[in-house]
Parts: C-alpha cells; structure tokens; sequence
C-alpha cells in the first residue's frame, strides 16, 4: 500500500519524527492537486493495488481532504488515514458528517497518539474528539522512541472510545545525518523486556500488538519471541522494506526515514510495481554493505532467510555519512 | 440522404407540427423533462436528446430514476464539490446523459478530469474562444485519450479519436449538435439555420419543416456544409495548419489574440493516430460471417 502525503504540513512536533527533515526541506504550501491524486490513483489501479494510504503532515490540514477521501472511495479504493486526530472544528465537522458512517472495510484511521502528559490540554481535547467519533474506524498507532515508554493511556483510549483491538507499534528511526529522538541500538534490548511487560495486560484487554518496521529480532531472547509467538498467533514480523511515500509533487522515495536519499520523480515509473523493485533493489545493494544493525546482521542467518532484515535500514546508512566515498556510487545520493 | 436531426427551443406547437422527425429539444428546467417526452411520444416525435442548460453546479442538478433512458446533454457551470455529490454517482453513471462544463472556468477542466475517472461521460465546450487556456485543454486531451486506466469518454476528443479518418477533416462541433450535416437549427416560426448562432442571428437558409425535404437543392444549405472551403481561398490562415483536418478553422477568429489552438490540434492529430492504431492493435479476429 502506498502513501500518499496531502500536505507537507503537521500540527505536532514530535520528538521522535522521522518526517521532520522532509518536512524541512519541503514546501509548507506545497500541497497534493486533484491532478496529481487522480493520476496516483490510475497508477495504482492500473498496477492492481487497490489501497491508499493517506498522511502528511497531517492529512486534514489539506482543504479537499473529504472530497479526496470521497473521490478514492467512489473509485473502490479502500483509504487508510494516517492522522494525529487534531483538526479544526470545521474540518472536524465535515469529516463527522460525510466520513464517520463510512463502512469500516473501506475507511479506516491510524491515529498515532502520544503520552497525554506530553501533550497540551488542547491537544488532547482535539484527539479525544476525534476517538469519540471515529475510534469504531481507529487502530491506535504508538511510537516508540525511548526504552522506557509508557503506553497505558491508549487502553483507557480503546475502551472509552471503542477503538479497534489493534495496536500499532512503530519504532522511531533516526534520519541519516539529522536529529531526532529515537531508541539507540544500545537500549533496544530494554526496550523490548518493556514491551513483553505490556503482553500480559494487553492479552487480559485483548489488544493485539502489531509490530510497523524496523523491529530486529535478536532483541528479543527465546522467550521472549516466544510468547510474541503466541500472543500474536504466530503472526511476526521484523522486516524493512520500501514502503512507498508519494509527496504533492509528485517525488517518491523508499520510506520516511530515508526521504533525503534516492528521491526520484513518479513519472520516472510505469507501475507501482517498478517503484517497489527499484526501491528494494537498492535496499538489497545497501544491505550487501552493511547487512544491519548490529554486526551480528552480516552473518546472520535469519537475515539470510529473510526472518528479518536486520533492523532499520536508516540505521546502516549512518554508517556512510562521514566516510570517503568507497562504495558504490547509489548511496551517497 | 439522411434525413436530418432538428434542434429547437421546446415550443409546445413547433413541437405538434415535427411529426415522425427526431428532434434535439432545447430546456432550461428539469421538472420540464417527463412533459416534454410525454409530448413527443404523443405527437410521435423522436427525441434524439435533450439539451439542459443549467445555471448552476452538477451538484445541485435534482437527477432521478425516472430520466433513465431518456438522452439528456446537461450544460453546467461547474462541478461542485465531491461531498455535493456523495452517493448520487451511481445513479448519474446508471442515466443517459453528458454534462459538459465550459472552458471559461479553469476549474473545470479539473473537474472534468474528475467526472471522466469516475465513468461519467462529460465533455468540454469552447465559451470566449480568445480566453481558452489550450494547455489546459491539451492537459484533458492526453487523459482523454492517452490514459491508462479505464476512464469514461471525454468530449469533444474522443469523437474526434473515434470519428477520425486521416484521408478526410472530421468535424467534432457534432458533438454540440452543431453540424449541418446532420441537424438543423429551426424556431417556433419554422425559420430554419444551418447553426445555432446562424439561428440566433437570423442568418437562415429554409423556412417551412415542408422545405427540409428539398433541402440538398438549397443553395444556401449547400454553402453552409461547404462553408470550409472558403478557408482555401484566403492566402494564409486556418487552412494552412498542420492541423486542418481535426479543427476546420473553428478558432479562425481567436488566433490572432490566441495562438495556442494550433499546438493542440496539432498535438490532437497525433493523438488520433495514436487512437486509431491501438483500435487496430486490439481488433479480435474475425471469421467470415455467413
């Protein structure tokens, strides 16, 4: 599924984004056309994917939002939304009366939350609004960005607002060359005795937690993974792989994190299928020189059988930001 | 000779007097549509298409059930918004019916490319000629014609792609019931014009629906489906261009404060061809036939 960015614009500044340096380099006005959405749509049909995703920024901060949503729905896309849940009351309202009666195999949200003590009153008031309304259409996203997080307040969230029984654990990466907060290799491990912590109360809630990108695997011990095993009925994953972002002007690039490296122009490709090949031949050419995150990754053999792709690749590129130009030529661009 | 198509105002008593002719019918209310069908069923009268200009959005067009069947070319003014038209898209796919939208706005041409890729048939008409935007028209035609995806027709380029023969001129004003080769333009008093302007500015060629029998022998019906060829006899101009053939000197007056419709046509031939040999590409087989 690809990502469609609306706007380059957000109403957050979270510590931990991996956005921040597109969203610095971009500009703030530069906004996704109906032009544009119409020709991403065709490629995607025509390539057979009949799923988008839309983010920012913050999607709702684009003025045709509901009618772009509406467009993608008329032409049997299912729309995923990618959301901090903040918007304005007219934008709210809107989105209330056209999108929250919206069959929830068609529409969904992803409203990534942070900790409410981290948050403005504000903030909170804005995305408790939008759970009320639309948490029957919400996974709940968290990420993850320090060893000692904290996520309870997103089960007092699933039971208030009735959100889905899903959560979506991202874990920040860093962006090559720029600052953000992020879980160092170093502290991964801790961070993941934490996370097995929350499976005993999350299987009491029944919320299942999905791992998004990036997550390697031997942070985790025998046991550890086996009772991930279990609680998610066998359903792991600890992969990196492109996953197709599309700015407003028409840019694609492998995934976030490496937004300032390899961005080339949509019109360069004739199906999504080329952008994914071109994107994952060049992840696999970064991984013949540094095969992940811990040295470990190099022989490792679950990397080799593709169990995991050895962490971040945003991680390996740091590798090369402050060394001679030695390897082949594709990434230093 | 086939016997032409009559385009007029709906006037309840020209309408009596057009009996076993089709007819294009001019109207400018909605609530108009079952009476005026219920007429010419009653008279006998074959409807070819209604003609609906509305002053206002697509969204606020009151479309129903009971228009299904019946030919319907809606002019609007503009699209309105997508939340306007939530859940009435099927229906409007379902009737028989083209909206076009005008060139003035360049809103439109966005709309357009929106109407066609949701499978609603649309077009484009050509409103101040010396304010089109071509890049914008050649913008459409490319998706018209050259899309990838399935998307429904968008005129006037795909009756050009479709009617398009590289040894003859193709004239696309058909899709605006504007060729006098097969409509006519007449008013409640029988006065009969070759366009609809022609109509407008009382430049007739026949009086009387009983002189549309003899209507081949009219000198000036003759002039008037001859009428390209006076751009042969200027020593530049129209008749010149490249693209000749697709256009026929429709934008003989604008070119001089707007030259843009040269590039297009030229840049609409092309995509012509392109129609044409992919038609032949995708032909299937075919037997002999008994």
């Amino acid at each position: 599924m690809a990502n469609i960015l609306l706007t380059q614009q957000c109403v957050r500044s979270c510590p931990y984004c991996f956005a921040k340096k597109h969203m610095a380099d971009s500009e703030p006005d530069d906004i996704l056309t109906w032009d544009n959405l119409i020709y991403i749509a065709d490629l995607m049909e025509q390539s057979g994917e009949m799923g988008i995703s839309l983010l920012g920024g913050e999607p709702t901060l684009h003025p045709n939002f509901v009618d772009f949503c509406i467009y993608l729905l008329e032409r049997r896309f299912h729309v995923n939304i990618f959301t901090s849940g903040i918007m304005g009351e007219k934008m709210f309202n809107e989105c209330e009366r056209v999108l929250s009666g919206i069959n929830p195999d068609r529409l969904s949200f992803v409203c990534n939350v942070n900790n409410p003590d981290k948050s403005s009153f504000s903030e909170l008031e804005n995305v408790k609004r939008f759970l009320k309304t639309f948490g029957h259409l919400t996974t709940a996203g968290f990420n993850i960005y320090k060893p000692d997080f904290n996520f309870d307040f997103i089960f007092q969230y699933v039971n208030e607002f009735g959100l889905r029984r899903h959560l979506r654990l991202g874990l920040a990466h860093p962006i090559p060359g720029k600052h953000n907060s992020y879980v160092p290799i170093d502290k991964m491990k801790q961070m993941a005795q934490r996370l097995i912590d929350y499976l005993p109360v999350m299987e009491r809630l029944k919320i299942k937690g999905g791992f998004d990108c990036g997550f390697p695997l031997c942070i985790f011990t025998e046991e550890q993974l086996g009772k991930l095993y279990k609680h998610n009925i066998g359903r792991l994953s600890f992969g990196c792989g492109p996953a197709i972002d599309i700015g407003p002007d028409m840019t694609v690039w492998g995934c976030f994190p490496l937004s300032n490296t390899h961005k080339k122009s949509i019109y360069e490709f004739d199906t999504m299928r080329d952008i994914r090949n071109y994107y994952l031949d060049l992840h696999q050419k970064v991984r013949t020189e540094v095969g992940g995150i811990f040295e470990a990754c190099d022989d490792c053999v679950y990397r080799e059988e593709q169990l995991c792709m050895g962490g971040c690749l945003a991680h390996s590129y740091n590798h090369f930001l402050n060394e001679p130009n030695i390897r082949f030529k594709e990434i230093y661009q | 000779m086939r016997e032409h198509i009559l385009v007029c105002q709906y006037h309840e008593n020209l309408i009596n007097r057009l009996h076993h002719k089709q007819v294009v019918v001019k109207i400018s209310d909605f609530e108009k549509i079952h009476p005026v069908c219920k007429q010419l069923n009653d008279v006998q009268v074959g409807l070819h298409c209604l003609m609906i200009q509305h002053n206002g959005s697509i969204a606020s067009i009151p479309f129903h059930e009971s228009w299904k069947g019946i030919p319907i070319a809606i002019y609007a003014n503009e699209m309105g918004t997508m939340k306007e038209l939530m859940g009435r898209l099927p229906l409007i796919r379902d009737l028989n019916i083209r909206i076009f939208l005008n060139s003035d706005l360049e809103a439109n041409f966005t709309s357009l490319h929106i109407m066609a890729s949701l499978g609603i048939e649309c077009g484009l008409y050509f409103g101040n000629k010396e304010k089109i935007n071509w890049e914008l028209v050649n913008d459409l035609m490319t998706y018209a014609i050259y899309g990838k995806v399935n998307h429904a027709p968008l005129e006037p380029f795909y009756h050009l792609a479709s009617h398009y023969n590289p040894e003859q001129h193709t004239d696309f004003n058909s899709v605006y019931f504007e060729n006098p080769l097969t409509y006519l333009h007449i008013d409640h008093e029988e006065n009969i014009a070759a366009s609809s302007e022609d109509l407008d500015n009382k430049k007739f060629i026949a009086k009387g629906i009983d002189s549309l029998e003899r209507i081949s022998e009219n000198n000036k019906y003759d002039e008037a489906i001859h009428a390209w060829q006076q751009f042969f006899l200027k020593p530049d101009g129209c008749a010149y261009c490249q693209a000749w053939r697709v256009c026929l000197g429709k934008f003989s007056e604008s070119v001089k404060v707007n030259e843009g419709c040269k590039p297009f046509f030229v840049d609409m031939m092309e995509a012509c061809d392109h129609f044409l040999s992919m038609q032949h590409k995708n032909k299937k087989k075919e037997v002999w036939q008994p």
